[in-house]
């Protein structure tokens, strides 16, 4: 009987194995994935490029002591990106990280302060990259330059004068030349380097029928000057009588009309001479020297007639078929 | 005073890689496991590892999922750099097979998944879980699981 039970028992077991095999030994399981929402484990590594900026530096006059060379970028022109103090060289180099400037438009600058008194900052603008190398155009270190600036005007009528020559000269060498403009203004720039020369002079008018202006100048400390130039005889001058001019070159001007009179100047063409009395062959009249210190000293004397052509002032300007006048 | 050179028409660029022009960065994602699909910003951009591909600055998302592990989704704003890399390192799923002696036992893992069961076999991300044991909706147990390999855990109530 228990035999036969056993059996019995086997039976139902296989049967149950065969028609529903292993799973029926298998717990239940949890319909779903169960997380901790553990933070996963990610790194991220960046690499960043390298923007390399250079430019060379051209001094064609004096060099400064030293140079502080500062990067700004995205328009900003107040906080550098970077600042560096470095010693005169021929070209500088700045590395920067990938990203710093804007590379749409040219708001990127490099700014070059040289360490004198004597020099201005430079800017420089470019564009940016994302990174690489940029190349810039030279950089010119020049000294601060020098500025003369003033009006000119006809002495005698105190009226404005357009379009007269004025020109900075060291020694014969010309520097600069310019023309009065509508307003009778004109201005001068020459190099800083000419500060302390003491060979700088202003000459104007050498396209008038008058002496042209003469003037020593000297910057020193000083960047801009003003120097009002006069052309032409003073109205005081004028109001002494009828104006005549030298017609050439070393006209003698002497103390007598007799022979053995001394010769006091030689005067050069174009300058303005009062008559007073009239002799044969001469007249006697009084010119005007400028001495330094600005006051017109005037002098009277003889001078041949057939040098001097009376003045008209219709036209100041010398005609086409007039020579130069030596300086 | 301020004096202003301007560069000239012939500035001259060096581009290190010609991606720079597109403002592209070098792309590399790299998995543990291996053989990962990477899902980027939702397209697929291939199994790991990925090299040479490229992706752009600003924010994106990345999807990685493989059997057996937690998925992944990492949102990330890419700087402008040269290159970037990313290595994940996904976190495996344990078969585990719960057991307890215990009946009438409410058990409740992470606050969100319960069960009645005796024995059950649980699918755990590996780390820790919190499990808290209720009888007639008192805690009577609680306690931290640490899963790091498929185990059987066995649960005896603390007297």
């Amino acid at each position: 009987m228990k035999n036969r039970y056993n059996k019995y028992f086997a039976s139902i077991l296989t049967g149950i194995f065969l028609f529903a095999g292993c799973s029926a030994f298998k717990p239940p399981q949890y319909p779903e994935v169960i997380y901790n929402d553990r933070k996963p484990l990610i790194s991220v590594t960046y690499e960043y490029g390298e923007i390399d900026i250079q430019a060379s530096l051209v001094y064609p006059g004096l060099r400064p002591d030293g140079l502080i060379v500062q990067v700004f970028s995205m328009g900003d022109t107040i906080r550098p990106l970077l600042s560096l103090h470095q010693e005169v060289s021929d070209l500088i180099q700045v590395y920067l990280p990938q990203g710093v400037f804007d590379i749409e438009n040219e708001t990127n600058f490099i700014k070059v302060i040289p360490q004198h008194p004597d020099f201005v900052p430079v800017w420089s603008p470019f564009l940016g990259i994302e990174f690489g190398s940029i190349i810039l155009d030279p950089i010119y270190i020049l000294p601060e330059p020098l500025n003369v600036t003033g009006v000119v005007k006809n002495q005698m009528t105190d009226s404005i004068l357009v379009n007269v020559d004025v020109a900075i000269y060291e020694l014969d060498q010309l520097l600069q030349l310019t023309h009065s403009d509508a307003q009778g203004n004109y201005a001068l720039t020459i190099l800083g380097e000419y500060k302390n020369n003491e060979d700088l002079r202003i000459i104007a008018g050498t396209d008038l029928i008058f002496t042209p202006f003469r003037k020593d100048i000297f910057f020193g400390e000083r960047k801009d000057q003003i120097v009002n130039i006069g052309i032409g005889p003073s109205q005081t001058l004028a109001e002494m009588g009828n104006i005549y001019i030298t017609n050439k070159e070393n006209v003698h001007f002497r103390d007598e009309p007799h022979i053995g009179g001394t010769t006091q100047f030689l005067l050069p063409k174009g300058e303005p001479i009062v008559v007073q009395y009239v002799s044969k062959g001469l007249y006697f009249g009084t010119i005007e020297i400028p001495l330094e210190s600005g006051v017109r000293s005037q002098v009277s004397g003889w001078v041949t007639r057939d040098d001097t052509d009376l003045l008209f002032f219709e036209n100041i300007f010398k005609t086409d078929d007039e020579s130069d006048q030596a300086l | 005073m301020m004096k202003v050179i301007k560069p000239s028409k012939q500035f001259m660029v060096h581009w290190i890689m010609a991606g720079a022009i597109f403002g592209q960065i070098s792309l590399s994602v790299n998995a543990i496991p291996e053989k990962v699909e990477v899902i980027l910003d939702g397209n697929s951009i291939g199994n790991t590892p990925i090299r040479k591909n490229t992706i752009t600055p600003g924010s994106h998302m990345f999807e990685i999922e493989k059997k057996g592990y937690a998925p992944i989704s990492y949102d990330i704003y890419v700087n402008p750099s040269k290159a970037i890399n990313l290595d994940f390192f996904m976190n495996p799923i344990y078969d585990i097979k719960f057991k307890t002696e215990h009946t009438g036992l409410i058990f409740e893992l992470n606050d969100t998944h319960r069960w009645t069961e005796e024995t059950i076999g649980l699918q755990l991300e590996a780390g820790d879980h919190h499990l808290r044991v209720f009888r007639m909706e008192e805690i009577i147990d609680e306690q931290v699981i640490l899963v790091d390999q498929p185990m059987t855990f066995q649960y005896y109530l603390k007297k």
